[in-house]
């Protein structure tokens, strides 16, 4: 099996030597670098690509949540904190794996099978092109308290509010901080397809399509939205959907 | 309950109506023969007089004195029993001569003033009526005072408990605890020795945070081993980011002082200073006596900044603590002044 490729970012160099002592016990990891802050860890980790990422959460100037979401793409993640009421909160309440310093071996271990299935699952996807995102990638959103790491391929749709995208999956649906144009240059293309000005659809979340007047199309979503496709697109749309 | 100044103020002026009242109701069940307008206006009259001359007598003198051993009030208070007394006498003796002018008294009423009312009378009557009410004026106000002060000293109690739990749940704070566990562990791979000076540590600050904190005061040397203890397990997370610097003043060392206060202020400037610079910074702690005082300044590199989530917990215990020990003659600052955070802390030696 590839090996996983594993980043640390972790302030405390005692912290660091530690974890890698941990993992020493797992031949299948691979550490391909360390920082010792965001900043740092940002530029390693695209530099790198991981797949796997042990964060800490209270760093210098910037915490691990900040990482995140400075990255385009993240990689699996587990944290690693010393306890700390707030964070553990919010990693239940976002249902994010964590791991408490010090850490248990058993739960390292446990955590890094967990892992593995998670990479196991993505492994027959397409190997992701420079520019855009796979299906299996993740993104992270933090919409104020809650925060959510997203798989691409779960995002039903996506839509324009002001300067910024409300981002549709499974029953949530948060504010990504960047624009539309911004996040449909990364979208993977043979999943996405931009349906007006506005909406940007996963065509796996089609559930029905019909003709609308003037030559567009209307479609309904898995979740029972309704989308309208513009005229110019719905040509295109028919046209790579061979209908 | 805290007994208010205004409830203070309704008590004692309840309590002077009812008792100078009570007094003088006498004269309704005096065996003369004086006329109902005389009876009724000598009560008034004498209650009033009675009243005025005392609340004078408070106003001035009796609200600033605090303890009544002491000689200095002693004789405040016994010349203010003479011109009380005086003071009274005059008032009566002129509203007499008020009555006498407007109503014109009755032979009995005359008679009265001139055989039964003679100076000795007189002078026995009002001392004794004014000493009494001073016995009652000073019984309350002590009993006041003592109940005040339970209630300050339960206030201390209750916060110092609180600053014990504080030091359990958040200061020795789990976090820090986990953390120095956690980078201890790492020691063991490259340096056993140092591991198990930080073990020792470690539990000598666990024991502080539980034993000494229970007292009111404690040598200030003991307060500064557990400082550096803290800045020694800071130092195994934060390595070359965290400098130490300490300038104690010898002479200072014995002073006892009110515990884990240093060691706050030096946990808030490691954890919101140090701990939030990539290139760290410095902790100074200087300590001195001046002007039967004791400075204490702790400064940090870094911005004043509060943490949105900070319940500012610390801040709140450290200046409770202070005023309920020392009142307005402790002081404690919080500033930030040439990128370094300062906080000062007046104590007073007496």
């Amino acid at each position: 099996m590839k090996r996983i490729k594993t980043v640390i970012v972790e302030d405390s160099r005692l912290a660091r030597n530690e974890l890698k002592e941990l993992i020493k016990n797992h031949p299948e990891i691979e550490m391909v670098g360390e920082a010792e802050n965001v900043d740092d860890g940002v530029v390693l980790i695209e530099e790198v690509k991981p797949d796997l990422l042990l964060l800490d959460i209270n760093m210098p100037e910037k915490d691990g949540f900040e990482l995140l979401e400075m990255l385009d793409v993240v990689p699996i993640t587990v944290f690693t904190t010393a306890y700390d009421e707030y964070a553990i909160k919010s990693f239940e309440y976002n249902a994010l794996d964590y791991l408490l310093k010090p850490i248990n071996e058993k739960r390292f271990a446990l955590a890094v099978e967990k892992v593995k299935d998670n990479l196991g699952k993505s492994n027959n996807e397409a190997v992701p092109s420079k520019e855009r995102l796979t299906g299996s990638s993740q993104i992270f959103i933090k919409d104020g308290e809650k925060c959510w790491l997203v798989k691409i391929c779960e995002i039903s749709h996506l839509e324009i509010v002001g300067n910024y995208t409300r981002v549709f999956f499974q029953d949530e649906r948060p504010m990504l901080y960047k624009s539309l144009n911004q996040i449909e240059e990364k979208l993977p293309e043979n999943y996405f397809f931009r349906a007006n000005r506005q909406q940007i659809i996963n065509t796996n979340f089609i559930q029905d399509l019909v003709p609308w007047f003037n030559g567009k199309l209307k479609l309904t979503m898995h979740n029972g939205e309704e989308v309208e496709v513009s005229r110019r697109q719905s040509y295109l749309f028919k046209d790579r959907m061979s209908l | 309950m805290q007994i208010t100044s205004r409830n203070r103020n309704r008590l004692f002026w309840l309590l002077q109506i009812a008792g100078w009242g009570m007094v003088n109701s006498t004269i309704f069940i005096v065996p003369y023969d004086f006329s109902t307008t005389y009876i009724i206006y000598s009560f008034f009259g004498a209650s009033i007089a009675g009243i005025l001359a005392t609340s004078l007598y408070r106003t001035v003198l009796l609200k600033k004195i605090d303890s009544i051993w002491e000689k200095k009030n002693i004789i405040k208070a016994i010349g203010g029993f003479f011109m009380t007394a005086v003071l009274y006498y005059l008032l009566a003796y002129c509203s007499e001569i008020f009555y006498d002018s407007i109503w014109g008294k009755t032979p009995a009423e005359i008679k009265f003033d001139e055989e039964e009312v003679t100076w000795a009378v007189s002078i026995f009557s009002i001392a004794f009526t004014i000493l009494a009410w001073m016995a009652i004026y000073f019984t309350i106000k002590f009993l006041l005072k003592s109940n005040q002060n339970r209630l300050e000293s339960l206030e201390l109690n209750a916060t110092l408990r609180e600053a014990q739990l504080y030091t359990l749940k958040g200061q020795v704070n789990p976090h820090f605890m986990f953390n120095s566990l956690n980078n201890i562990r790492g020691l063991m791979l490259e340096d056993v020795d140092k591991s198990r000076e930080m073990i020792t540590k470690l539990s000598e600050m666990l024991q502080y945070a539980l034993v000494k904190n229970t007292v009111d005061a404690i040598p200030l040397k003991e307060e500064l081993e557990m400082v550096e203890n803290y800045i020694a397990l800071s130092k195994i997370q934060m390595e070359d980011r965290l400098h130490y610097v300490e300038e104690i003043a010898p002479d200072t060392l014995q002073t006892p002082i009110p515990p884990m206060i240093i060691q706050l202020l030096v946990e808030n400037a490691a954890k919101h200073g140090i701990a939030n610079l990539k290139d760290g910074g410095t902790i100074s702690v200087k300590i001195k006596k001046e002007d039967q005082n004791l400075f204490i300044t702790v400064t940090n590199t870094g911005k004043l900044q509060i943490a949105k989530d900070s319940t500012q917990l610390g801040l709140k215990n450290i200046r409770q603590r202070l005023r309920l020990l020392y009142g307005e003659k402790a002081t404690f600052s919080l500033e930030e002044k040439e990128g370094a955070v300062i906080a000062n802390i007046k104590i007073p030696l007496s």
